[in-house]
């Protein structure tokens, strides 16, 4: 690989924080120049992630634009990047979403605006080495590192319970992180090379089984809250309904996704026993998450609370594909984090835009916009759409092959998981089109009263990408699929089959 | 054979639709009409081109656009088949749509949002047209969930009305119930067959618990979106929607997909004969139900909306006994002679300003001529007093329902004691009552809108429509005439060129056989003279009660039926019931789960809870930290004892 | 062992755990922290009599290691180091008693969480 191939990853990775450091070092001022510059940074971030994507050579069975320095050899640990299918996917979401975030809370950040920028470099930074790092110690600190701007941004540009949402949302998380870091531990020292290096540990074959559990349980709690899965899920209705619409957008579009993205990765392919042995379960917190998230939308009044619960309802989706073991199911769930991120990103954008004209969440307060407002209403119920799995867009083909996958799965009992998780199908139109109908249909009263302004040019702008994404999906999935084919069947094989455990004595 | 000019069929509309979605309000209004009627146009010749293509040698055009998706042993293309059922129907599709095209430039002129309306019209015969011509099930799936989209859109159309979006609301919801049903047939037949190609599926040999379940389970999508009981209760609402909205979705093309999937899958459900008897018997509870209903209700559209689903029914009674032929020619004849009507009953609309209680009009032959007369043509047809088209439609599905041998294999209970012999002619029984059911409540509404006197108001004056509304109403009168040609008795026609244009003969080969033997060649003299004298008594009792009478008929009626008839008026109460048992507890449901679930437990006990342990525990231990260095030192100097305790003596 | 035939360290043992123990008492219970300083001296001084005590009578008689001083050389330092130890907790309290006119120990409890 030439030098720009092998370092490509490294630079997408960590121009953001480029930005974020001339950012800092810029004299304070008007907002303007800060946005001004993170907008270019992460425009530039996408725009460099796009050879990844066009250079990915598909089912080569290593990792593309791999780089590997070393780092602490004598700890063990080194700066191990590379991506697979379904890293390239995720890390293509994040660098295409960074841009739209920055512009999305153009006009509504205006206090420390240099502050609020840099945190959303930093973030994006952090969400590109999750999901590039192939060394459990870099994994972990880009894990870690996750927190903090997210909590910034819930913090000091939050609505009115903000600091309790935040350190809910750090203390949650938090602890879940610390039991998988004693966990990375423990892999270190027993994988028998001392190594933290994720590849090494894959090879290394597997730790016994009832180890195995403890240790997969340490991993999967540490993801298990980020999805989150049911029941662990009460953060996220108030990190989003506190946070601001940008702080929601990139919080439902990618950070939870690396809660998922850890399951494919790490939890299940490193514990492929005790995966198997919990797959059941965790497709049962799936179908309860998707049917007791959408009941709970039913039962709220405010949007970026309902929303935020049609997220759980749309990752149980991705749990219950990902527990599922079949190739259908998993292609689905991966595709699903995509769609998720598209869908629910572009619904908190909407509110948003709602909010930053009525200053109002409340769904009592809402309707008519549609008489007053059109394009709002129309771009909205797109939206709405792919956020209901209509045939067409987006939502459909993941939420589709999920649901057939899990059918059609042997290794866990899947029929009864998928027939109740279809149901979802049906709640989803009942929450969605409710709420819709609550904030634009009817007679244009109370916020809508006096005529809201119609979507502007940047708004325009930042809603047309997502736009087209969503039908392009809809209408041509088959490249994303291509691409995550072979992780998927690589993933599939590994779990549901997986090699023979270690021969080398467990420690003590 | 395969071609390469199929996709063009869905396509053009949806490229219509685009065009008239995206830059129709800007366009000026003459440019949009074109773009929409020619898009659909231009299908319509696409298909005909094909239809004709069809003959002896070649049986079906087949096309595979691209491949959609695919993922382990998955593999879904965008493929469409023509052949002769999807081929006719496409036609009747793309046909009866571009007449109402044409009649909603009449019907659309005035209402500011016109180009949405076609866009949203010319994205259902895109939608509808990829259900018919899909050579698989997802394919069909996602047209059948497209109509779905397109029909929440246009009838919630004038949606600053809550009521108005509500109902396009229920639709969609109802449907998606349905929906469920069918994505779980899907489910089955894939992991069983490992396919969801519906040639491979009409190949395949199917086990029968796999047939019943994947039937069954396709069947419930059916009842959605085909509006049978349960879930029809979305289609009278749908009547809020504009006229012509309710002639092409709802009584000509989309509710018919349910009849036509189970047509199409005619092997599966062959296979399946306990779902087959459940299809009858859901078709029949069905067509009585509605017809009931159906005869005391005031509102024209409401009329016709529960005539629909009563009608359709009948066409489940048909595919249902086995006679697929028997069911899809009235869900054709059904097309030309239902959108007559109600298009016809939109130009009555339009005519009196937008009045649609049937109390409030009368005499309007005098008014409007030509609407009068394609509505007596279309309620002759339907009503069958006189042989056109819907008189051997729906005779026919009687005659075969009577004659099937498809249950007399099939017994009560599993253990086999009452073979359902009577089954056939028991539905061919209700069927005949509801035959006469549909006489009277079609001839009470001809009688109430057009005999008598103008009862409305004097501000009204009623006028007839235009001729690009007129004209469409004409052409399928003549459809609705034309149409016996195609339900005309084998026997009758036998070795005269007319026998091609028979829809049973042009079908042969197409669906498959039910078990239990083909039914025996019948007389339909008998048959005929019954179904006669059925209309003719549906037609006098009208006669007798409204002709002369008008809404005095309706208060004889009540005087001697009152409770039946107010029950019946008010839709047997079903929207209540689903209300009191399903709505309200869900919702309940959901807010109770929220309250005492995430609230209560999870936040409370849990998540403040443990951090509210912890402070306790801090407050309980920070007492220790009292700012006394006495006892600081004290305690000091307790745990050095302690400690030298340990070291020096213990050990 | 008879206490009064036994060792003749013991006695000198006895009287210094009992000074000590007199001292420990009047840290924690006196209230004035004058006497609370005299109380700490008296530990020390009980501390330097169990010293001077195993020095005059050690554990192993005649032990090689020449001149067994460590005992005295100990008190010097506890000696030095009371010293030191009551200045300063006098300078402390009389800084104390300027900003609030009393010494009674209860009054100084600004050091708690």
């Amino acid at each position: 690989m030439s030098f720009v191939e092998s370092h490509l990853l490294t630079l997408v990775i960590f121009l953001p924080v480029l930005g974020a450091v001339l950012i800092a070092l810029l004299p304070r001022g008007e907002g303007g120049q800060h946005k001004g510059i993170a907008f270019l940074f992460s425009l530039l971030t996408f725009l460099i992630s796009i050879p990844l994507w066009t250079g990915f050579r598909a089912g080569s069975g290593r990792y593309a634009f791999e780089q590997r320095t070393e780092w602490a050899p004598a700890l063990g640990f080194s700066y191990h990047v590379g991506l697979d299918g379904v890293a390239l996917l995720l890390f293509l979401l994040t660098t295409f979403l960074g841009p739209l975030v920055v512009l999305s809370s153009w006009k509504y950040i205006q206090e420390r605006v240099n502050l609020y920028c840099i945190a959303l470099l930093l973030l994006e930074t952090a969400m590109l080495g999750t999901l590039g790092a192939l060394d459990l110690v870099l994994f972990y600190v880009f894990w870690e590192a996750m927190l903090i701007p997210m909590y910034l941004l819930i913090g000091v540009w939050g609505s009115e319970r903000r600091i309790y949402a935040a350190v809910k949302f750090f203390l949650f998380t938090f602890v879940g992180s610390v039991l998988m870091l004693l966990a990375i531990f423990w892999l270190w020292s027993n994988a028998g090379r001392k190594s933290f290096d994720y590849v090494d540990l894959l090879n290394a074959g597997l730790v016994d089984p009832s180890t195995q559990n403890w240790l997969f349980l340490a991993f999967a709690l540490a993801f298990a809250i980020k999805v989150p899965v049911w029941p662990l899920h009460t953060w996220l209705p108030d990190a989003h309904t506190e946070a601001p619409a940008a702080g929601s957008i990139i919080l439902a579009g990618v950070m939870l996704k690396m809660g998922t993205y850890g399951f494919v990765r790490y939890a299940m392919p490193l514990f492929p026993q005790a995966a198997l042995a919990w797959a059941p379960t965790i497709a049962v917190l799936g179908v309860i998450g998707i049917i007791y998230g959408s009941l709970m939308c039913m039962a709220q009044t405010d949007m970026k609370r309902l929303i935020a619960y049609s997220s759980v309802a749309h990752l149980g989706f991705v749990m219950l594909g990902l527990s599922a073991l079949t190739p259908e199911a998993v292609s689905g769930a991966v595709l699903q984090m995509v769609n998720h991120g598209i869908s629910t990103g572009a619904l908190f954008l909407m509110v948003g835009f709602l909010y930053e004209r009525t200053h109002t969440r409340d769904l009592s307060a809402y309707g008519g916009v549609a008489k007053v407002a059109p394009a709002i209403a129309a771009t909205f119920l797109v939206v709405t759409l792919s956020s209901i799995g209509l045939p067409g867009t987006n939502g459909f083909v993941g939420e589709f092959l999920v649901l057939i996958g899990t059918f059609a799965s042997r290794t866990i009992g899947g029929a009864p998981l998928a027939v109740a998780g279809a149901t979802g199908v049906i709640l989803g139109a009942v929450y969605m089109l409710w709420m819709y109908q609550r904030v634009f249909f009817g007679p244009p009263r109370k916020a809508a009263e006096h005529g809201i302004p119609d979507l502007t040019v940047r708004e325009w702008v930042t809603l047309a990408p997502i736009l087209l994404a969503i039908v392009a999906i809809g209408f041509v999935p088959q490249p994303l699929l291509s691409v995550v084919k072979e992780p998927v069947d690589a993933f599939v094989q590994r779990v549901s089959r997986p090699p023979p455990v270690r021969k080398a004595e467990v420690e003590r | 054979m395969e071609v390469s000019w199929l996709h063009l069929v869905p396509l053009l509309p949806l490229i219509g639709a685009a065009v008239c979605g995206l830059v129709g309000k800007w366009l000026p209004k003459g440019w949009v009409y074109a773009v929409a009627l020619a898009s659909v146009l231009l299908s319509f010749l696409v298909g005909l081109r094909a239809f004709l293509g069809l003959d002896e040698g070649v049986q079906l055009f087949h096309q595979l656009a691209f491949n959609w998706f695919s993922a382990g042993s998955l593999r879904v293309d965008m493929a469409f088949t023509f052949d002769r059922l999807s081929g006719a129907l496409t036609l009747v599709v793309t046909g009866v749509g571009f007449l109402i095209h044409v009649y909603s430039v009449g019907y659309m002129d005035e209402d500011p949002g016109y180009w949405r309306y076609f866009a949203y019209l010319n994205l259902f015969i895109a939608a509808m047209l990829t259900l018919v011509l899909g050579d698989n099930l997802v394919a069909m799936f996602v047209g059948w969930e497209g109509v779905g989209l397109c029909s929440y859109l246009l009838i919630g159309f004038w949606f600053t009305d809550e009521e108005k979006a509500s109902a396009g609301r229920k639709a969609f919801v109802v449907n998606r119930i349905g929906d469920f049903g069918f994505l779980i047939g899907i489910f089955i037949l894939f992991t069983q067959l490992g396919t969801v190609s519906i040639a491979q599926i009409n190949s395949a040999v199917i086990p029968l618990g796999v047939a019943s379940l994947a039937a069954l389970c396709l069947f419930i999508g059916a009842t959605g979106k085909s509006a049978q009981i349960p879930l029809y209760i979305w289609l009278p609402d749908a009547m809020a929607g504009p006229t012509p909205v309710s002639a092409l979705i709802h009584a000509a093309t989309m509710v018919t997909a349910g009849v036509y999937m189970v047509a199409r899958l005619s092997h599966l459900y062959v296979s399946a004969p306990g779902v087959m008897a459940a299809v009858a018997v859901v078709g029949t509870i069905t067509a009585i139900w509605s017809a009931l209903i159906a005869t005391s209700q005031n509102d024209i559209k409401k009329v016709l909306a529960y005539s629909t689903v009563s009608q359709l029914g009948f066409m489940f009674i048909g595919v249902g006994v086995g006679a697929f032929f028997a069911g899809t020619l009235h869900l054709i004849t059904h097309a030309f002679f239902k959108a007559c009507l109600f298009l016809g009953a939109g130009a009555v609309i339009h005519g009196l300003h937008g009045e649609q209680d049937l109390p409030r009009m009368g005499g309007l032959r005098k008014y409007m001529p030509s609407t009068r007369t394609t509505f007596l043509i279309a309620t002759i047809a339907i009503t069958g007093i006189l042989p056109l088209s819907g008189f051997f439609s729906k005779d026919e599905i009687l005659a075969q329902a009577l004659h099937t041998r498809a249950f007399s294999f099939l017994t009560l209970t599993p253990s086999g004691s009452m073979r359902l012999t009577w089954l056939g002619p028991l539905i061919y029984a209700v069927g005949s009552f509801v035959a006469f059911l549909t006489s009277f409540y079609m001839w009470r509404c001809y009688f109430l809108a057009f005999s008598g006197e103008y009862r409305g108001p004097e501000t009204v004056h009623p006028h007839e429509s235009p001729p690009v509304m007129t004209v469409p109403l004409w052409i399928l009168a003549g459809l609705s005439v034309v149409g016996l040609l195609l339900g005309l008795p084998p026997s009758w026609v036998h070795g005269t060129a007319l026998e091609h244009w028979t829809w049973e003969h042009f079908t042969e080969g197409v669906f498959a056989r039910p078990r239990g033997d083909a039914p025996g060649e019948f007389s339909p003299a008998l048959g005929f003279g019954i179904a006669l004298l059925v209309g003719w008594l549906g037609w006098a009792g009208s006669y007798a009660l409204y002709f002369k009478r008008g809404l005095l008929g309706d208060e004889m009626l009540s005087a001697r039926l009152g409770p039946v008839r107010r029950a019946l008026a008010n839709k047997l109460y079903v929207d209540e019931l689903y209300d009191r048992v399903i709505v309200r507890p869900l919702w309940a449901l959901a807010r109770g789960l929220w309250r005492v679930v995430d609230a209560t437990l999870i936040d409370g006990l849990f998540v403040n809870g443990i951090p509210a342990l912890i402070a306790w525990v801090s407050a309980m231990a920070r007492r220790f930290q009292n700012g006394d260095v006495q006892r600081y030192a004290a305690v000091t100097a307790l745990g050095v004892a302690a400690l030298l305790y340990v070291f020096l003596v213990r050990s | 062992m008879d206490f009064f035939h036994a060792h003749q360290a013991q006695h000198y043992l006895v009287l210094g755990a009992l000074l000590f123990a007199l001292g420990a008492a009047g840290v924690v219970l006196r209230r004035n922290a004058i006497i609370v300083l005299m109380s700490i001296e008296l530990m020390l001084n009980a501390v330097n009599l169990t010293f001077l005590a195993f020095a005059r009578f050690p554990l192993v008689p005649n032990s090689p290691m020449g001149s067994f001083l460590s005992g005295h050389a100990a008190v010097f330092f506890v000696i030095a180091t009371a010293a030191a130890e009551a200045a300063v907790g006098l300078a402390i309290i009389i800084a104390v008693f300027r900003s609030r006119t009393s010494v009674n120990v209860d009054e100084f409890d600004t050091l708690k969480l």
